[in-house]
């Protein structure tokens, strides 16, 4: 068994509300391999993003990873890490990508400056050699003029070449992940393909791999190669993006693919799902996407499914893998 | 968008600002003109019309400043004078208003701005301190101090000070500018008086500027520490160090922005400040000049105080645009 | 919607201000001093305080408590006035320019940078220098006519953003008269910014009027008022304590109050509350 880049084991993380502990993440386990694109799909509000921002253990205040959960970056256990060496891996060797790429700039400082700052906070570049790799970033992200952009403020620029810049200092260092969440859902959906183009092509040429977090399977079929889709804080299905498109073997991932919009088209997303994820402080018993799942039966209200084999790389969580005969046309 | 093209732009928003400043110079001048001559009979009436003098040499002697002419042709002689540097003739210190000025002016301005730059100090490094750890009993001792400090007069906090500093523990001089014996003293002696003479007032200003500041710090601070370029900077791998700077640089624009409006309450201050501690600067002799019916001198005090506050709110207007790439346009 | 947090932090400063303002309309049964009183018998001279003048007595032999008691009268009295004038006027001015909009919002706002870049203890010190003593009543209406332009803008950006609001619009489109939208919608609207901005003016014109009367350019003597007791203690050669300690805790407390109270209405009436 090779060992993998990343593993995520039983990964849970609540938040104290008034109502009771809110557990947003329950449970998920994963792994990554070097080089590797998995796609991390869900509805918003299903913990997909929080599950990402805890591999850098950026939850949120109020949120807290609960203790047995694991992650391993590295073969470095990165729950148990102190604070330095969490702040070396961060933007260093696993960096993110975030969805906002106007309020996750600094709106006071140029965006050289941001992109030159993660080198400098990483490596014992000068302030100089430090821009001038920004510079050098920035082109690679395909800015045009990038000496001149640098020097430009986030406000300066659209949409687009934020994203790009966002991008840039993510990638700078090369990392060996890197996680992106909804990097695309801010954007025009003719930025929306060049941004991805551009992931990709650094992807390939890095060899980094890469985190993709997106409510849009068709991102996911252009990008990934594995597929994770999250539901109510749980993995409901793992399998290769072709296996998932041909045979989804859970009614979410079904529904979800029923609303798969094309580029070209205009978004319209989940419409074929009925209802709404249900809150996170009172998941319903046995399985969470009972009330919203055409196939729902007695088992369903009262046993949790768990997360079954259904091939050799397929996992689901739902009872239809051992009463497939319950499935209705 | 070419440099030239933004150049002129901005030098046509400067012009404009200026040439508002001045319309509003010019407003304090026409309503203090306005309330000088809404006064009962002329502002000399108790002056000369109680003096055992001939009425032709009253009226001469009102002829002589052209009290006797229509409304219209003294207003334009006021402001020509106005304009001139030419704000009258105190009747308390016997001198040209202006001459007074030289005099008093500068102590104030001394005051005022050092109190100002201790008051913005001080505000912003509590504020900020505060705001990263909103709730915490750190922050709120400090906030309960700086809303009683806030809460306090200017004269009585000044009167506390002069009573537990001057009295009781005899650490500093009471009142005045410097000591009786001061011109016998060697040169560093005399600094120091000056120095020690200076320390009530600029502390009894600053703690109240202070307070000010540091509320409107704490909650902009509070507002930057929820952005999200905050996240970033963590996910760059920041130390916490770097983190609060990101989010400090970003809420010093409202803090600024504010700054432009205490100039009204920092002249107000000043004025209460020194008249407790006898403190011979622009507000004592304004206050002395009320109790000696000086109305020259008080009127020059009402457009000097608004031209500083204009000067004052322009300058601000300068960091903010330092401050804040968004403005700079 | 108030939580339990948000009762609290108002539940502190509006008790202390409604004990204050109970004993200031209680003042003469409380005391049985009269605040003027100049003891005929006793000493005529400033003494600390004891057993028969709890708060001691002021240079004339007056009791400090008494005119500590009765002077709230007068400086809640004027505050409360002057501000329900300033806040009135604000609202009036910063309503009309903010509806009106155009270049009529344009001229009023250019006026009022003017009179906000006056400093107001300035006015007030060349109105005094002008007229000499005023009686309570001009400085009620002094104290209001300086005190309004903050309101007035607050309230204006408050009713120019309204308008352009789709139920303002709705109302407008389908030819509901104008006086009745204001009443209808703006009103509701604004109110939340007079009462922060009211509260808060309280606290500020109750330490002007006592800074005023400090100076000796406010409340006249022989009346109580928490500035004139001030400066009958304020001499050069060091203040009675309890000349300054107890007027000045009386400032203090109900400056603090209604800063304590705006902060905390200003977070409850606050729209965008977060739900935590």
């Amino acid at each position: 068994m090779t060992r993998h880049l990343l593993t995520v084991h039983d990964l849970r993380v609540a938040f104290a509300t008034e109502a009771g502990p809110a557990r947003a993440v329950d449970g998920v386990s994963f792994t990554m391999n070097a080089g590797e694109t998995v796609g991390l799909v869900g509805e918003s509000g299903c913990g997909k993003s929080l599950t990402a921002l805890s591999l850098l253990r950026l939850v949120p205040d109020g949120g807290r990873i609960a203790p047995g959960s694991r992650i391993t970056f590295e073969e470095q256990d990165v729950l148990a890490m102190p604070e330095r060496t969490l702040r070396a891996l961060r933007g260093h060797r696993l960096s993110m990508i975030f969805q906002e790429p106007m309020t996750a700039l600094n709106p006071v400082l140029t965006v050289g400056d941001q992109v030159a700052e993660v080198v400098r906070v990483h490596t014992t570049a000068s302030a100089g050699e430090a821009w001038t790799r920004a510079v050098d970033m920035l082109a690679q992200v395909g800015i045009p003029d990038p000496a001149a952009r640098a020097r430009q403020y986030p406000h300066e620029l659209s949409g687009g070449m934020r994203q790009r810049v966002m991008i840039a200092m993510a990638l700078i260092l090369e990392p060996a992940l890197v996680i992106a969440d909804e990097p695309t859902t801010a954007l025009d959906v003719t930025i929306q393909a060049q941004i991805l183009e551009l992931l990709r092509d650094l992807r390939d040429r890095t060899g980094m791999a890469l985190l993709l977090i997106t409510h849009d399977l068709g991102v996911v079929a252009e990008m990934a190669s594995r597929v994770l889709v999250m539901y109510a804080g749980e993995v409901v299905e793992e399998a290769p993006v072709a296996l998932l498109f041909d045979a989804p073997g859970h009614p979410y991932t079904e529904g979800l693919l029923a609303a798969v919009p094309t580029l070209d088209s205009t978004r319209e997303r989940l419409h074929t799902i009925p209802g709404t994820v249900p809150a996170a402080t009172a998941w319903p018993a046995g399985c969470r996407f009972r009330d919203r799942c055409a196939h729902a039966w007695e088992r369903c209200t009262t046993e949790p499914p768990a997360l079954a084999q259904l091939g050799p790389a397929h996992r689901v969580r739902c009872h239809l893998v051992q009463e497939p005969e319950r499935r209705r046309a | 968008m070419s440099a030239s093209e933004s150049g002129a732009s901005r030098r046509w928003r400067a012009l404009r600002r200026i040439l508002q400043a001045l319309f509003v110079v010019w407003g304090a001048a026409t309503a203090a003109f306005i309330l000088l001559r809404l006064a009962p009979g002329d502002p000399y009436a108790t002056q000369i019309d109680e003096l055992p003098i001939p009425a032709e040499a009253r009226a001469a002697w009102r002829a002589e400043r052209a009290l006797d002419a229509p409304l219209a042709t003294q207003y334009v002689r006021w402001l020509g004078n106005v304009a001139r540097g030419n704000l009258g003739w105190s009747t308390l210190a016997e001198r040209p208003v202006a001459d007074v000025l030289v005099n008093v002016l500068p102590r104030t301005l001394a005051l005022m701005g050092i109190a100002l730059l201790t008051s913005l100090a001080g505000g912003m490094l509590l504020g900020a301190w505060q705001g990263t750890r909103a709730g915490s009993t750190g922050d709120q001792a400090v906030s309960a101090t700086t809303l009683v400090l806030y809460s306090l007069p200017e004269f009585w906090l000044a009167m506390l000070l002069l009573q537990l500093f001057a009295h009781g523990l005899d650490w500093l001089p009471a009142t005045g500018l410097v000591s009786a014996d001061y011109d016998y003293l060697p040169f560093r002696a005399q600094v120091r008086d000056r120095l020690a003479h200076f320390v009530l007032p600029w502390l009894t200003l600053s703690l109240l500027g202070v307070s000010v500041f540091a509320r409107f710090q704490r909650s902009s601070m509070l507002e930057a520490w929820r952005e999200p370029f905050v996240r970033t900077a963590r996910a760059k791998g920041l130390a916490e160090r770097g983190v609060r700077w990101h989010a400090w640089r970003t809420s010093l624009v409202p803090v600024l922005g504010v700054a432009g409006l205490v100039f009204p309450s920092l002249v107000s201050g000043a004025v209460f400040v020194e008249r407790v501690f006898a403190w011979p600067g622009m507000g004592y002799t304004t206050v002395q000049a009320v109790g000696a019916r000086d109305y020259e001198f008080v009127t020059a005090a009402v457009v000097t105080g608004s031209a500083m506050t204009v000067i004052g709110s322009l300058l601000v207007d300068g960091l903010l645009r330092l401050a804040d790439p968004r403005v700079r346009a | 919607m108030t939580s339990r947090t948000d009762r609290r932090r108002l539940a502190l400063p509006l008790a202390s201000l409604v004990l204050l303002s109970a004993a200031a309309v209680g003042a003469p049964w409380i005391v049985s001093v009269p605040p003027n009183a100049i003891p005929t018998d006793g000493i005529i001279a400033s003494m600390p305080p004891s057993l028969a003048h709890p708060f001691g007595t002021d240079s004339l032999g007056r009791d400090v408590l008494s005119r500590v008691l009765h002077g709230a009268r007068i400086s809640l009295a004027i505050a409360l006035l002057s501000v329900a004038l300033s806040t009135s006027l604000g609202a009036a001015y910063g309503a009309f320019a903010g509806w009106i909009g155009g270049r009529v919002d344009t001229v009023c706002m250019r006026l009022l940078d003017v009179a906000l870049s006056v400093p107001r203890l300035l006015v007030l010190l060349v109105v005094a220098a002008l007229w000499g003593a005023l009686p309570n009543g001009s400085l009620v209406l002094l104290l209001g006519l300086t005190g309004w332009y903050d309101v007035a803008r607050l309230v204006r950006g408050d009713v120019r953003a309204l308008r352009e609001r789709e139920f303002v619009l709705a109302a407008r489109a389908t030819g509901v008269r104008e006086a009745r939208i204001l009443l209808r919608h703006v009103v509701p609207h604004v109110w939340p910014t007079l009462v922060v901005t009211a509260t808060l003016a309280v606290a500020h014109t109750i330490a002007l009027e006592a800074g005023l009367s400090f100076l000796g350019l406010g409340v006249q003597p022989p009346q109580a008022s928490w500035g004139t007791i001030l400066a009958d203690g304020f001499t050069p050669g060091g203040a009675r304590w309890w000349l300054t300690v107890f007027p000045g805790v009386a400032i203090v407390t109900v400056v603090l109050a209604c800063n304590a109270l705006g902060d905390a209405l200003r977070e409850a009436l606050s729209p965008r509350q977060v739900a935590a």
